[in-house]
């Protein structure tokens, strides 16, 4: 809460409510209470459910949630009324006493006193009464303790002292420094962290036992899986916003104690920022199958142990075999009470812990994300402890990174694999088409340069065919020089065709006429020689005009891993095909 | 002065290629065994650039500006640079004449057609800055006098890399104005032998003759201009200049005066090599000298042992040469 030494002249003292109604922020006064009362639900509507599995004879009426949620409100609330005023613990006993008089009241008219007297100590001693009732305990407790935290959690002086305050680094005086002079010194937003975890933690460690203990209890509850995954749910998301608007507060508080102007649309912005990652994160974890889901852990692990089941299978022992002594037995479906091996409750029990860590580890990439998003570089000024969220968000980052640089990579190889493919079922047609041999789509040499530079492409393309095309980085002058040590033959025609080539593409030099039957001939050789390493008519080239030594020619093309690959071996069949 | 070297002869590529040949081959009389260095000082010569040539003592640096100075008939000084040296002792000074009661300019080592910068890293920022104000503008500026400088101007500076105490490395805007930086490395054992037998009397550079003039030299300048430029050379050049600008281990790529520089000396090198059009392999060949010092690699990749001249090469591997397609020619 905001240090208020008066309301309107009066002495607080006098005006509690006032008090409570002047708090001058409105995440003070309405978001983080909001939120904790939300996060206090959640774990009442995640305890109910799983009350109503363990103790299905206890009858859990409809009305508890909401006045589960009312009494947390109130907690929440007078929690800094008590603080700030130090109300005796007598007023305070009082104030427990009437908040959950009703409620007992609600439960011993609704059918759950079991023919006890009102307010008997018997009717305490009765599990239909008392479990009800102590969940509505523990949600007024359970406030109470984020209401004292907020009580003292916009006190920045009282914390760091006035010079604290004045430090130069902000943000991480806001993130790391006491939320209250206590012997538990917890962090500000540490705190918030720790109870949401635990209770995550905690839901599963139920959540695992019912499924273990009681899978017919669960298949007959109607609804149940929908009613837990929307406690879950609701857990988490109320837990994530009131980390992200504990640590807004705590520097909202910074800002007005050392007088700081900040952009007035800041707290907004970082609340939408907020709400729109958890959302996000909830979405992604609501729209996968229920068996998959995060959320739905009860169906995930059910899946899970199916498939580790399956993979797990031992072989079924043929008639008349001898049955080994010691096989485990085969089973489908969940582990039942009773006859589940310790291996599979070992292995259920890592699936368990596995999971557990992967939803923890998402919802401390979001913390971290959050925190880099706003501290940027500085984050590693904060503690060890404290950096575990951005290190978590950093680890989720590369890894989806080098995931999608995979999946590029593949999809490049695949676009590859595809184009040879392609160029593999037009090179079995070439022997077929005699006239592509000779001139295929052959321009008019009217001009000469651009009948050149057509003759080179046709040139490249036929040998590109054959696995001959060019490297990423050749020019034209190292691919000829490439091509001529690869084929051995026609090398003089090769690099002399290729100098008019370059003359004709790189040069403003007007090609006279004389120089087409030249040229035609040198193409025709190439081609010729070409066709021969096709066919393997010629014989292997001496080495010592090749770039490589022949031999070594599929040795190379894995080597260099470029376009001219050479695959005599495959050219020659496909040639003889 | 060699024969042909007559300015009445036209000057064309070929002229270029036969000049740039025999000085080529003038100074490989005294630097053994570093033709390609010798070919790429020419293609900075030619391009109007100025060069940085770097590497540890002894290698024959200073010989190399002083045989080319000698070659081409240029006039010729040297700046030995210490952390002494000022601006005045680079471009001259104005001193006071008590017979004329006038004051009279001393022109400084700057105002000849080659200067040699000899450690340049030696020398102040503020010596450096002036230095490398002439070579940009190519005039200077003294007591509100500005002076030409005359035509061919070309400075030659020499740095050692492996010493650091005492010297004020060269800033990276300012190396970026050197057209190239050449790195001549030791010699094979077998040329050092011809050094020390050819070294054994006299040193050759004296005995050098130049083999064109000045004058020859500036229309043979400004005949490189004229090669030609293919479209898709020129697009290469600008495409492996940005590329630098976006490798994973570069903090800043070359700039536009990179790829002017790579333009450029694609002309002379293509000039050099008889033909009045360019080709990529130009563009290639004289990369990783016009390119690598003027990339800023990124302090962890520095610490791996990446070196700028590797990035370039990386690059030249991955940037294509774009060949046309059917269609495309015609």
């Amino acid at each position: 809460m905001l240090p208020e030494e008066s309301v309107k002249g009066k002495p607080l003292e006098q005006t509690p409510l006032a008090h409570l109604a002047a708090r001058q922020h409105w995440m003070d006064r309405f978001v983080l209470p909001a939120l904790a009362v939300l996060f206090t639900l959640s774990i009442l509507l995640i305890a109910r459910q799983y009350m109503a599995i363990l103790a299905p004879a206890v009858k859990m009426p409809g009305w508890l949630i909401p006045a589960g949620a009312i009494l947390a409100l109130e907690s929440v609330y007078i929690a800094g009324f008590h603080q700030r005023l130090r109300t005796p613990v007598s007023l305070r006993v009082m104030e427990f006493g009437l908040m959950l008089l009703p409620v007992y009241a609600g439960l011993w008219l609704g059918g759950n006193r079991h023919s006890r007297p009102f307010l008997s100590l018997d009717s305490f001693r009765d599990p239909h009464l008392a479990l009800p009732l102590s969940l509505a305990v523990f949600a007024w407790a359970f406030a109470r303790g984020y209401g004292g935290v907020f009580a003292g959690l916009g006190d920045i002086a009282r914390d760091v002292g006035d010079q604290g305050a004045a430090t130069f680094a902000w943000e991480t005086e806001a993130y790391i420094s006491d939320y209250g002079v206590s012997q538990a010194r917890s962090r500000a937003v540490d705190y918030f962290t720790r109870r949401m975890l635990f209770y995550a933690l905690l839901t599963c460690l139920f959540d695992a036992l019912v499924v273990e203990a009681f899978p017919e209890r669960i298949g007959a509850a109607a609804g149940w899986q929908g009613a837990t995954s929307f406690g879950v749910v609701l857990m988490l998301m109320s837990g994530l916003l009131l980390q992200a608007c504990v640590y807004l507060y705590r520097l909202h508080s910074i800002w007005r104690k050392v007088g700081i102007s900040v952009q007035g649309s800041i707290s907004g912005q970082w609340l939408w920022a907020s709400l729109v990652f958890t959302c996000l994160v909830i979405i992604l974890a609501v729209i996968l199958p229920s068996g998959l889901s995060p959320f739905s852990f009860t169906g995930t692990m059910e899946t899970m142990s199916r498939w580790l089941e399956a993979g797990f299978r031992m072989p079924t022992p043929q008639q008349g075999a001898q049955q080994p002594a010691l096989a485990p037995p085969i089973r489908t479906g969940l582990p039942r009470a009773g006859d589940a091996s310790w291996v599979a409750a070992v292995l259920y029990l890592a699936l368990m812990l596995v999971q557990t860590l992967s939803v923890l580890g998402v919802a401390l990439a979001l913390i971290g994300l959050i925190i880099i998003g706003f501290l940027q570089e500085e984050w590693q000024r904060l503690p060890a402890v404290l950096k575990l969220p951005v290190y978590a968000y950093l680890w989720v980052k590369e890894t989806a990174r080098q995931l999608l640089a995979i999946l590029s990579a593949g999809a490049a190889g695949g676009r590859e694999l595809l184009g040879r493919l392609q160029r593999a079922g037009s090179r079995l047609q070439w022997p077929a088409d005699e006239e592509r041999r000779a001139f295929p789509r052959r321009p008019s040499p009217a001009v000469p340069a651009l009948y050149i530079r057509h003759l080179f492409v046709l040139l490249m393309e036929a040998a590109g065919e054959q696995g001959l095309g060019p490297k990423a980085d050749h020019t034209p002058l190292e691919y000829a020089d490439a091509l001529a040590g690869r084929l051995g033959t026609g090398q003089g025609d090769l690099q002399e065709f290729t100098q008019y080539y370059l003359k004709a593409r790189y040069s403003r030099e007007e090609l006279s006429q004389d120089v087409v039957p030249l040229v035609d001939s040198l193409w025709q050789g190439i081609m010729a020689a070409i066709d021969a390493w096709r066919t393997g008519e010629e014989e292997t080239p001496d080495s010592s005009v090749g770039e490589e030594e022949p031999g070594a020619s599929d040795r190379t093309s894995s080597e260099d891993g470029g376009e001219v690959r050479e695959e005599k071996g495959g050219g020659q069949e496909h040639g003889r095909e | 002065m060699a024969e042909n070297s007559g300015r009445s002869k036209e000057v064309d590529v070929q002229y270029i290629s036969s000049i740039c040949r025999e000085i080529s081959e003038n100074i490989n009389r005294v630097i053994v065994g570093k033709a390609g260095a010798v070919e790429l000082l020419l293609v900075a010569l030619l391009s109007e650039g100025h060069v940085l040539v770097e590497d540890v003592p002894g290698v024959g640096k200073t010989i190399l500006a002083r045989a080319a100075a000698a070659s081409l008939g240029c006039s010729f000084s040297r700046v030995q640079c210490t952390p002494d040296l000022l601006p005045s002792d680079v471009t001259g000074v104005s001193v006071y004449d008590p017979v004329k009661g006038e004051f009279s300019f001393r022109p400084g080592p700057v105002i000849s057609q080659i200067v040699l910068a000899d450690e340049i890293n030696r020398a102040t920022p503020r010596t450096q800055s002036s230095l490398l104000e002439c070579m940009a503008e190519r005039q200077i500026t003294v007591d509100g006098r500005t002076l030409k400088l005359p035509r061919p101007f070309l400075v030659i500076a020499t740095q050692n890399p492996v010493e650091y105490e005492g010297t004020f490395p060269l800033p990276e805007a300012q190396l970026d104005r050197f057209f190239l930086r050449l790195r001549l490395g030791y010699p094979s054992e077998a040329e050092e032998n011809t050094i020390l037998e050819r070294l054994q009397y006299d040193h050759p550079i004296e005995a050098l003759e130049a083999c064109t003039d000045p004058q020859t030299f500036t229309e043979m300048q400004n005949a490189v201009r004229e090669v030609f430029v293919e479209d898709s050379v020129r697009d290469y050049i600008v495409r492996l200049t940005a590329a630098t600008r976006r490798h994973p281990d570069v903090v800043l790529g070359a700039s536009p005066r990179g790829s002017l520089a790579l333009f450029r000396g694609g002309q002379s090198f293509a000039a050099l090599r008889g033909r009045d059009y360019v080709l990529p392999d130009d563009i290639k060949h004289i990369a990783v000298s016009v390119l690598s010092h003027r990339l800023i690699l990124k302090p962890e990749s520095q610490l791996r042992g990446k070196a700028p001249e590797q990035v370039v090469q990386e690059l030249l591997q991955t940037t294509p040469v774009k060949f046309e397609k059917l269609g495309e020619a015609t």
